[in-house]
């Protein structure tokens, strides 16, 4: 009896022991992984039930960058217009981390879920077969695909996608080239050497916007270099210092993507050289439009991430709902070579003094043509900056 | 008969089954696309497409850290080799590789080769240095997980500049035979399993295999009794570099370019995790195939589930859970030899520390996932559960 | 029955698992106040496991602790030590890249008086080592024991010209003149062990527990342990002693107790008992003092070293070997002998191929001269050599027994070129029955044998390989009586089935009982050499002990 008792005490001893440590594993591992399967579960429990929940457009980024901030305002701003809510559905936008691999990886991803209803990506690398190859998978699924702001190879890949949205990335390089010239010539520089920098120099769209510059500013000016720093913010200023290091017969820094801008206006106030080097940029982050206000960028030429976010909505709810008369308006040229593309405008950010300044080196009225208009504007920075506020951005 | 059953894959390695199991069905239930459901093969084919990928080098890895070693320069292995038979073909033929017409199977298999050849290279550049140079395995890989990248980039630039217009940081490679390989997923993952089968004869039933072991257990006794360790050496870093050049070779074709900036960055520590998760021990000696195997697919099967389950900016969230996975099924796998009778989980001063850390850790996630109340519920009930397991650990210490 | 008040220690029904052990069944000891209490058995017997519980290294699953007839309960090593009760390890426990000062004070480092926040030293009993009053139990409230820790620990600067001063007292109460300086990493095992005793006294234990602690030493180091230890009892301490040299034993211990195979076999007086009988109980059965070496024959010539020359491994340093010369022939034991740091290992090492390219002279085997710059040509032309530190040198923990065995003969455990499971048993079961290794299966893991079976093993993997030579370095080292009879047995077999064998020994009584012929190293020389019939243990020792300068006069 006591024998038997004495062998209950120590399996029991055992058991609890076991039970205890065995336990308190499991214990950590459910506290943590409720929570985090937890997380998921509540996030859908808004949606009723499988496969009828609201269908989503996706917009995928080639990157991270306060641009897509302004797109993605724009993008909600055409799910309000479009009334997508009332229709069962929503706009997301998914940001990239800055490799083609990352594309691909998330247009497989969206390929394997049942809830898309269509895709707008800015296509990162335009050469790249495999991007193109999943946009069209999806595409043979009958989710609508669509190209803004970076495109595929049109000439590569004639039939990767029906439509684009996006700069004429030529027309913006060519105007913010003339502007260049303008400056150079106003400041008595004929000739000389500018250098580009860009996040990566195969991107189409960074790509059309060199080239465009290059052929605008003239034979005069020789193009010293094309640097690019793949979306590493600190990467960018070090390619300002080594330019500036490099190059003494710098004239010109041109700023081809978003970011580039902030980064070569410190570098040069860093550098003390800002009477050296004139200051050309594409786009407008909050801080370029300080640096512009604060006199170190000269001039900038700037999207319109809002309109694309817009335009984008538009033509995926037309696609997706077979709305034929939109289609027909945004591509009034479809069928016909280039009918396929639909530019959103571009605006030429100057100085406020300038507008004043009858010796302005760029004034509005050189720009004014026929077919700039609707096109090209030309706006000072505090007309500019009363636009942001009015659609509650900070930047473009 | 059962016994020689369950013989055949450890302890460990059957739990691993079973997590995998677990994780699928959690994430066929809670996934509200219930995506497994409706489009069972298209996940099939991109989690094996993805272990396939993993698992190639991840063998090697294991491999490696089974002889004792470590190889920390996988991921620029792959970009360097992507990047070899990307300049090869270029150099060999150039105007069909600009104009994105096919280049002939013969340039395709001297590029293969040139690559294979590269990693063969690589390998005997880490064992002259871990064995001669007698820098530790650590510092020679950290020097090559640097080098190799870079020295890739160079190669890329130089040969773009040389035979083409412009000079890039990358090469767009859309031969028919890279695409085939892109577009039918069974191409690598016949592969992994070939080259898992071969792994796995080798490591368990060849005198080399057998070598490994030993040296990765003790190298000194190793070398006393007759083993030449060098010449071991040699064979595991080389094969760890040459399936990673394999791998390189399935990451061009996967993305249709060499891109040696960014390609397989930061992925040798997935394949070192896969190898851990499925017993590898760093310390060396131990490991097995099926265990590295499975610890692949259990790697991509979580990170797919992540994706699935949080729909929208999956990506954020995925290193985070990874992580904490990573950390469960080690302390799962290690716990399979047995409950440590006297080891409590929240002790001391540390242990107090560690309940509120594991509390935010767990409010934090739910709170940026499902809105603020929820974060500070679920904070509180982990943190209340954990002051519960400490007290009850500390009664039954009393108790004893 | 001894009143309670007598007894330093008691450990009462002490049981302890690990897992598939059971290391100890219910273990009763009581150990009095002021007595040098032996503790005797065979390894895996369960004396370490014993200690360590009474030192707060382990906790028991069963049973109950007193100290000072108050019942305890120990979390850690730290309350072992509040209690009064110190243990030296047979590994030494000491940070090598430390000094001595440091690692004396280690955990207690004393500090200077800073910001007003307490002593310079830690608080100290008033009461210290006094038979009547041992260091009891501080009975502080816990919250005050955190408190007090706090800021005594992190805060304060180190004292380091006290720490120093304190060391230095210590050891030189211990006889020793080691600068508390000195890096500990460079001192001989010898003089490790006295910075462990005098980390032990700094904590002023009443009860010090040792574990083997003349293992390593020589034999005036250990008459030097002997006088600490005489010391320590007039101070009233209580030792408890684990050893399983009978004539240590015999000669410092007041009572004996002896465990087999984690079970208590019996406790008594030093005075009624004798070795003979103690060993019986230990094994289980009467070891017989067998004498192994006669009726051999030698036959021809094998192994040949002419004048053997190794440079040191750092400059400066004096050479490792100098002129060796010696012969070994088949059918015969050649016994080396010497003191810790001689060459014996050098010489084995040499000729064995893992000195790669280094020495100068010629080693001649069968008349061929032969230079190995690998261990695999050396083991390719009849060479093995079983290493002295089994589990450093010798032993692949993650192989099972089978893995660690055919290690060097796995061509012939394979079919076609695969490795085959069943002939790989096959082939261990030769080696496995003839050295006699116990274990459950070929499969079980080398780590779950005991130290003989280890070492039985690796000679068992060295046969396989069919040497003509074989070399053994300090083979018995760390292996319990039982084991070691019956690994001379096998030695004696072997070498009477022709091979010849070179046997490193620290034991000179190994040496007389089983060598044909000893020569002895001192300092990398070969000092002597004698025939078994010449060879007494004095004469050894005085060969080993030969310095280079003796001999030399003005």
């Amino acid at each position: 009896m006591h024998f038997l008792v004495s062998k209950t005490h120590s399996l029991m001893n055992r058991l609890s022991l076991f039970r205890q440590s065995w336990l308190s594993r499991w214990f950590l591992a459910a506290a943590i992984l409720c929570s985090v399967t937890g997380c998921g579960s509540a996030k859908n429990a808004t949606e009723s039930s499988p496969g009828t929940g609201p269908q989503r457009f996706i917009f995928i980024t080639n990157g991270d960058d306060p641009f897509w901030d302004a797109c993605n305002a724009g993008l909600q701003e055409g799910a309000k217009r479009s009334s997508l809510a009332e229709q069962g559905l929503q706009v997301v936008m998914e940001k990239n981390n800055g490799t083609a691999q990352g594309q691909i990886e998330k247009l497989r991803q969206l390929g394997s879920q049942s809830d898309i209803a269509g895709v707008a990506i800015s296509v990162i690398q335009a050469e790249n077969v495999a991007i193109v190859e999943e946009m069209k998978r999806l595409a043979a699924k009958g989710v609508a695909v669509i190209t803004v702001d970076g495109d595929v190879n049109r000439k590569l890949f004639p039939k990767a996608r029906p439509y684009y949205i996006g700069t004429d990335n030529v027309v913006g390089g060519r105007l913010l080239g003339t502007a260049g010239k303008q400056l150079l010539d106003s400041r008595g520089l004929k000739d000389g050497g500018y250098v580009q920098f860009a996040g990566f120099t195969d991107n189409d769209n960074a790509r059309a916007r060199m080239n465009g510059f290059k052929e605008a500013v003239g034979e005069g000016y020789s193009e010293l270099d094309r640097m690019a720093d793949s979306m590493d913010l600190s990467k960018a200023r070090d390619n300002v210092r080594a330019a500036l290091a490099n190059h003494p017969d710098l004239k010109a820094l041109v700023g081809i993507w978003a970011y580039n801008a902030p980064a070569i206006a410190e570098v040069v106030e860093e550098r003390g050289v800002r009477d050296q080097v004139t200051i050309v940029t594409f786009d407008a982050q909050a801080a370029a439009l300080d640096h512009m206000a604060g006199g170190r960028i000269d001039c900038m030429v700037v999207q319109n991430p809002f309109d694309m976010g817009i335009q984008a909505v538009r033509l995926l709810l037309a696609m997706h709902t077979d709305d034929e008369a939109t289609i027909a308006t945004m591509y009034p040229n479809a069928g016909q070579p280039g009918g396929d593309i639909y530019t959103t405008g571009l605006r030429l950010i100057i100085p406020d003094a300038w507008g004043e300044d009858g010796n302005a080196p760029i004034k509005p009225a050189d720009f004014e043509s026929a077919e700039n208009t609707g096109m090209i504007e030309v706006l000072s920075l505090s007309a500019f900056r009363e636009w942001l506020v009015q659609y509650g951005l900070s930047s473009s | 008969m059962i016994s020689r059953t369950l013989r055949w894959l450890r302890q460990s390695e059957w739990s691993l089954l079973l997590a995998i199991f677990a994780a699928v069905v959690i994430t066929a239930v809670i996934d509200s696309n219930h995506s497994y459901y409706e489009r069972p093969l298209e996940s099939l084919r991109d989690i094996a497409r993805n272990t396939a990928l993993l698992g190639i080098f991840a063998l090697g890895a294991a491999v490696v850290i089974i002889a004792g070693g470590i190889d920390l320069s996988s991921g620029s292995m792959i970009a360097l080799s992507g990047t070899v038979c990307a300049t090869t073909m270029l150099a060999l033929a150039p105007t069909e590789m600009m104009s994105f017409k096919p280049v002939g199977p013969l340039v395709v298999t001297i590029a293969c080769s040139a690559s294979l050849l590269t990693g063969f290279l690589v390998g005997t550049l880490h064992t002259w240095l871990i064995t001669v140079v007698r820098l530790p395995p650590f510092i020679a890989t950290l020097a090559t997980l640097v080098g190799l990248r870079s020295f890739a980039r160079a190669v890329c630039e130089s040969g773009t500049a040389a035979m083409t217009p412009t000079k890039s940081a990358l090469i767009n490679v859309a031969d028919p035979l890279f695409k085939a390989v892109r577009d039918n997923v069974s191409i690598p993952v016949t592969v992994f399993l070939l080259l898992a089968a071969a792994t796995w004869l080798l490591l368990s039933r060849t005198v080399l295999g057998r070598h490994l072991q030993a040296l990765g257990g003790n190298e000194q006794a190793a070398r006393l009794a007759g083993i030449r360790t060098d010449n071991v050496k040699w064979f595991a870093y080389c094969f760890g570099a040459m399936t990673a050049a394999l791998a390189g070779l399935f990451y061009v074709a996967n993305e249709s370019v060499a891109a040696p900036v960014n390609q397989g960055r930061g992925h040798e520590l997935n394949a070192i995790a896969a190898a851990v998760v499925g017993g590898c021990s760093l310390s060396g000696g131990v490991g097995t195939v099926p265990g590295t195997v499975l610890g692949a697919v259990f790697l991509r099967v979580v990170i797919d589930a992540v994706s699935k389950i949080i729909k929208t900016g999956a990506d954020v969230y995925e290193g985070l859970i990874v992580g904490i996975v990573v950390v469960l099924a080690v302390t799962f796998a290690q716990a399979g030899g047995g409950p440590r009778h006297d080891r409590r989980l929240l002790p001391g001063a540390l242990g107090l520390c560690t309940i509120p850390i594991l509390a935010l850790l767990a409010g934090s996630l739910t709170a940026m996932t499902s809105g603020g109340w929820a974060g500070v519920g679920t904070g509180m009930t982990a943190g209340l559960l954990l002051i519960c397991l400490r007290i009850w650990e500390h009664r039954s210490r009393r108790a004893e | 029955m001894t009143a309670s008040s007598d007894i330093a220690v008691a450990m009462r029904g002490i049981t302890k698992r690990f897992p598939g052990v059971l290391a100890l069944d219910k273990v009763t000891l009581e150990v009095r106040r002021g007595e040098l209490h032996a503790i005797c058995g065979e390894n895996g017997a369960g004396k370490s496991t014993l200690m360590k519980i009474l030192s707060g290294v382990y906790t028991p699953d069963e049973g109950q602790l007193e100290v000072a007839g108050h019942t305890v309960r120990f979390s850690g090593t730290r309350d072992a030590e509040r209690a009064g009760i110190a243990i030296i390890h047979q590994e030494l426990a000491l940070v090598e890249d430390l000094s001595v000062a440091a690692n004396i004070m280690l955990g207690r480092e004393p500090r200077t008086a800073i910001a007003g926040c307490g002593t310079s030293l830690p608080p100290q009993d008033a009461a210290t080592g006094n038979p009547e009053n041992p260091r009891s139990f501080r009975v502080l409230p816990k919250w005050k024991k955190a408190m007090d820790g706090f800021f005594h620990g992190q805060l304060g600067l180190l004292d380091l010209a006290g720490c120093e001063r304190l060391a230095a007292d210590l050891l030189a109460g211990l006889e020793s003149s080691i600068d508390p300086r000195t890096r500990t990493g460079s001192l001989r095992v010898g003089d490790q062990q006295l910075v462990e005793i005098a980390k032990a006294l700094s904590l002023d234990a009443s009860v010090i527990v040792m574990d083997e602690p003349t293992s390593a030493l020589t034999e005036a180091e250990s008459a030097r342990l002997e006088r600490t230890i005489s010391r320590l009892r007039e101070q009233g301490r209580t030792i408890l002693y684990i050893s399983h040299k009978m004539e240590e034993v015999f000669r410092l211990a007041d009572r004996i107790t002896v465990l087999r195979d984690g079970r208590h076999v019996c406790s008594v007086d030093r005075c009624d008992t004798t070795p003979a009988e103690v060993t019986g109980w230990m094994v289980g059965r009467e070891i017989a003092g067998h004498q192994f070496h006669e009726h051999r024959s030698p036959g021809p010539c094998l192994l040949e070293v002419e004048r053997l020359c190794l440079p040191a491994a750092e400059l400066g340093r004096a050479d490792r070997l100098t002129e060796i010369s010696f012969r070994v022939h088949a059918g015969e034991i050649l016994g080396i002998a010497g003191l810790m740091g001689a060459g014996r290992t050098e010489v084995l090492e040499t000729i064995f191929g893992v000195a790669g390219d280094d020495w100068t002279g010629q080693i001649r085997l069968e008349d061929r001269p032969v230079r190995f710059r690998h261990p695999r040509e050396a083991c390719q032309a009849g060479l093995a050599l079983v290493t002295e530190d089994r589990k450093r040198l010798g032993l692949f923990a993650n192989l099972d027994v089978a893995g660690n065995i055919s290690l060097c003969s796995l061509a012939k455990a394979t079919v076609g070129r695969l490795l085959s499971r069943r002939q790989e048993e096959q082939l261990v079961a030769g080696p496995i029955s003839q050295t006699g290794v116990k274990t459950p299966s070929p499969h079980a893991a080398i780590t779950g044998l005991s130290g003989g079976n280890q070492q039985k093993c690796i000679i068992g993997r060295w046969l396989l390989t069919q040497p003509r030579v074989l070399l053994l370095d300090d083979p018995t080292r760390g292996i319990d009586v039982g084991a070691k009879a019956e690994l001379y047995a096998l030695i004696d077999r072997l070498c009477r089935e022709g091979l010849a064998v070179i046997l490193t020994s620290s034991e000179l009584p190994e040496l007389l009982t089983l060598a044909d012929r000893v020569i002895v190293l001192a300092e990398g020389r070969l000092t002597a050499e004698f025939s078994r019939a010449e060879a007494t243990e004095q004469k050894i020792m005085a060969a080993a002990t030969a310095s280079r300068l003796a001999g030399v006069r003005t």
